[in-house]
């Protein structure tokens, strides 16, 4: 019996040893995780206002793309305004010419008409005409389609900013969770619980993406087409 | 009768290019919202024609926008284009059963984007 209680008494001392051993053990468990929980920066907070600058720069951008087809607008107004004065004119220039045909100095006028025909359109010649006014109409086109091109382009911002707030709020989730863990750790709860509930703040697609390629859309068009077919037959 | 757009959507950015895009392709009278909620404000307050909405939205999102026009006898034909990064087959199918129109996936093209609006009114009659 002695020796009974001798292996108790030195069972005692070694959970005792155990207990004075593991409980710094477990301090320096629930200071990790209070660290853990304080130092991931508020990331949430951080991806937001990555969205909202890249928002802000974008909509910049767009108000630029915005004047610069306005002024091309305009400039192509112009442009037009142009040619049907030039094309006015030559038609002035041709009448006046034929008048003064008919006058006391039609006979010189006639001589040199031709010749007077080759001075005034050598400036305004037909065909130079013509070309300049294509090419400058052709250029104002495709710049306004580039510009187009670039705000198109700018859906990136939309697209990354959905994801970036799904990552935002598994960061949120992860945060919460060290948090609780935290906190049954000071209420000495060692259960297993089920993780809680993730909750999104805001409307977003993780699975957002930014690619030009065409599958998606035929994909999509492919439903909506067997859809309709399906409707119609009703 | 001139076509008034209205464009749901949350981002402003998305916005912004889809009204310049319809403006590319002639379409000057456009309205904007940036949700479901505003957007049935702005339908009762300005009109509209034709409804083009993004899906993820805070408040009201472009579904349930679609779900409550179509139970609604003075926008149940009104013409809605949904434009959203969401690509999966099931998505669409929920769409197509919350009586959209037509449907693109993002990033879209002006191109794309006036391909659907006349497949849209082809066969739909255009009320105000």
């Amino acid at each position: 019996m002695s020796m009974n209680i001798h292996n108790e008494g030195e069972i005692m001392k070694d959970l005792l040893q155990l207990l004075r051993d593991t409980i710094p053990l477990l301090e320096n468990v629930r200071n990790s995780i209070q660290d853990s929980a304080g130092r991931i920066p508020k990331a949430s907070d951080q991806l937001s206002k990555v969205s909202e600058a890249t928002e802000s720069a974008t909509v910049e951008i767009l108000d630029l793309v915005e004047e610069m087809t306005n002024r091309f607008t305009k400039a192509e107004e112009r442009l037009k305004e142009v040619k049907a004065s030039i094309f006015e004119m030559r038609k002035n220039v041709r009448e006046s010419l034929s008048i003064l045909l008919s006058t006391p100095y039609g006979t010189l006028a006639k001589e040199r008409y031709e010749e007077l025909i080759q001075i005034v359109f050598s400036y305004y010649n037909d065909s130079m005409a013509e070309q300049l006014l294509k090419e400058t109409e052709t250029l104002f086109t495709t710049t306004k389609n580039d510009y187009m091109n670039i705000a198109i382009a700018l859906q990136v911002q939309d697209i990354t900013a959905q994801q970036l707030v799904g990552v935002a709020e598994i960061i949120n989730s992860i945060q919460q969770q060290l948090w609780q863990a935290l906190q049954r750790f000071d209420q000495g709860m060692f259960v297993e619980e089920e993780d809680p509930a993730f909750t999104p703040t805001k409307t977003y697609d993780i699975n957002a993406q930014y690619t030009k390629a065409p599958e998606r859309q035929l994909s999509a068009d492919e439903i909506v087409r067997q859809w309709q077919e399906v409707e119609k037959n009703k | 009768m001139e076509m008034k757009f209205l464009v749901d959507d949350d981002s402003l950015t998305m916005r912004r290019i889809v009204v310049n895009a319809l403006k590319s392709l002639g379409y000057e009278q456009v309205v904007e919202a940036s949700d479901g909620k505003e957007a049935i404000t702005k339908l009762t307050t300005e009109g509209s024609t034709f409804v083009i909405t993004d899906w993820n939205m805070p408040e009201m999102n472009g579904l349930d926008l679609s779900r409550w026009l179509r139970s609604n006898a003075q926008y149940e034909n009104i013409p809605i284009l949904m434009i959203t990064t969401r690509g999966n087959k099931d998505d669409v199918i929920e769409a197509m059963k919350a009586r959209v129109n037509n449907y693109i996936v993002k990033p879209f093209t002006p191109q794309g984007l006036k391909e659907k609006i006349e497949q849209i009114l082809k066969t739909v009659e255009v009320k105000a």
